[in-house]
């Protein structure tokens, strides 16, 4: 679903990506772990266009995408949860997730809100569809950034550090959720330095160090 | 007291002239300060460097100067305007190259999140700005928007140099003709009330965008 091909990336001389490879199939959650500065973060940036890369390709859904100009092509297909989950501030919970659905898909609002209330349904907070972000709490902001993610159906899901800003107690949680969209046939890829949470979450994972994938324990 | 009467009769007018140019030059600087500040932020070089300059000199130089030169300066390469408009074109150059700079600030002041954010679930450029950037931005720069509309209230008695003659203009005739301060209190009056309503307008409008952090 998801397929790295030796990606290559350099800011200036050094080289933060050294050709990358790696697949992630349909209904698998594979986890990237490594240190900070490894280079995991650039890799999700690339895969979601956000980021150049020099050479190698990437394959979404059988599209193949040599340069960050042919993103638009595979947009609605990948979608990335953030770090701070990056909600817009100005607009409630369900206003958030429908607006791409409308301006993206072309989806008519009344389509677009149904959709949108089963998404909050599925992540537990359908009574916070009225609610602005600074409402809710971060686990909370977190599952509605999912939820944004998914009103797109994307066939591969992305999150960057997704316990990062959690609770420990909250971890399981998001881990539930990704099973769920995994069984559903979403590929899912998690980057992480979170051990525990990997373990718990991953059908596979890999190491990520000095700009390479190096190891894959099945 | 009858004198009071009266003066505030003849101030009428000035009043009217005032606020005209007031009204005109907000409207069409505010548009246009958003034109100025996407283009003081544009990739394209060239277009940055002339705006660039063009806010140089708006703010480098007397707004009384840039009004003189319009209204003198121009009929003498051929291009003649009458007053009114004369004036109307200077303020809305001068005041967009003003809010054009806060608009800037305020686009820049945005977590480059937002526009991640809205890139990844596949939302145009044009789309992200009007949705997602331009709402979030008008609440930031309320604050200097309304230091500048008020101040404009009061660069408005500029145009007695051309000729036009606004409220403080007809204020000293009469306070020259009567040899009295009287008319300039009440035209000090007339100031503080405008600004006193802007300034209740402007809360206003704070308040209707603080629904939100």
């Amino acid at each position: 679903m998801l397929k790295v091909n030796s990606l290559i990336k350099c800011y200036g001389k050094q080289q933060v990506l050294n050709n990358v490879s790696f697949e992630v199939k349909k209904g698998e959650i594979v986890t990237l772990l490594g240190q900070s500065g490894a280079g995991k973060t650039t890799i999700l940036r690339c895969i979601n266009g956000l980021e150049s890369f020099d050479s190698g390709t990437i394959e979404i859904d059988g599209q193949i995408i040599t340069s960050q100009k042919d993103f638009r092509k595979v947009r609605k297909d990948v979608g990335l949860v953030f770090q701070n989950y990056n909600l817009f501030p100005h607009k409630t919970v369900l206003e958030n997730i429908i607006e791409a659905p409308i301006l993206v898909l072309g989806m008519n609002k009344e389509e677009a809100k149904k959709r949108a209330t089963e998404l909050l349904e599925s992540v537990g907070l359908a009574e916070k569809a009225g609610s602005y972000p600074f409402e809710l709490s971060g686990g909370q902001q977190q599952r509605v950034a999912i939820a944004r993610a998914c009103a797109l159906q994307p066939k591969v899901l992305c999150f960057d550090e997704p316990t990062a800003a959690l609770d420990p107690e909250l971890t399981g949680e998001v881990a539930s959720i990704m099973k769920r969209l995994a069984a559903d046939g979403m590929s899912i890829l998690v980057i992480t330095h979170d051990m525990e949470f990997a373990d718990k979450v991953s059908t596979r994972t890999l190491f990520v160090k000095d700009g390479t994938v190096i190891n894959s324990n099945q | 007291m009858d004198y009071l009467i009266s003066l505030i009769g003849s101030m009428t007018d000035g009043l009217k002239v005032t606020l005209e140019v007031f009204f005109l030059t907000l409207v069409l600087s505010l548009p246009l300060g958003i034109v100025v500040a996407l283009c003081r932020l544009s990739k394209f070089k060239p277009l940055r460097l002339i705006i660039e300059s063009y806010i140089l000199v708006m703010r480098g130089t007397p707004l009384l100067l840039q009004l003189v030169f319009v209204f003198f300066g121009l009929p003498l390469i051929g291009i003649t305007f009458d007053r009114f408009t004369t004036v109307i074109i200077a303020f809305t150059l001068n005041y967009a190259a003003y809010f054009g700079e806060t608009f800037r600030a305020g686009i820049q002041s945005i977590d480059k999140g937002q526009y991640e954010g809205a890139e990844v679930l596949g939302l145009t450029a044009a789309q992200t700005f009007k949705r997602i950037i331009l709402p979030q931005m008008i609440k930031r720069i309320l604050p200097p928007v309304t230091n500048e509309v008020i101040t404009l209230i009061k660069d408005s008695a500029l145009v007695y140099v051309v000729g036009l003659d606004d409220m403080l203009r007809v204020a000293q005739i009469a306070s020259n003709t009567d040899a009295t301060l009287t008319p300039l209190v009440v035209v000090g009056v007339f100031y503080l009330v405008l600004t006193a309503i802007l300034t209740n307008v402007f809360k206003r409008i704070e308040k209707r965008f603080s629904y939100y952090q």
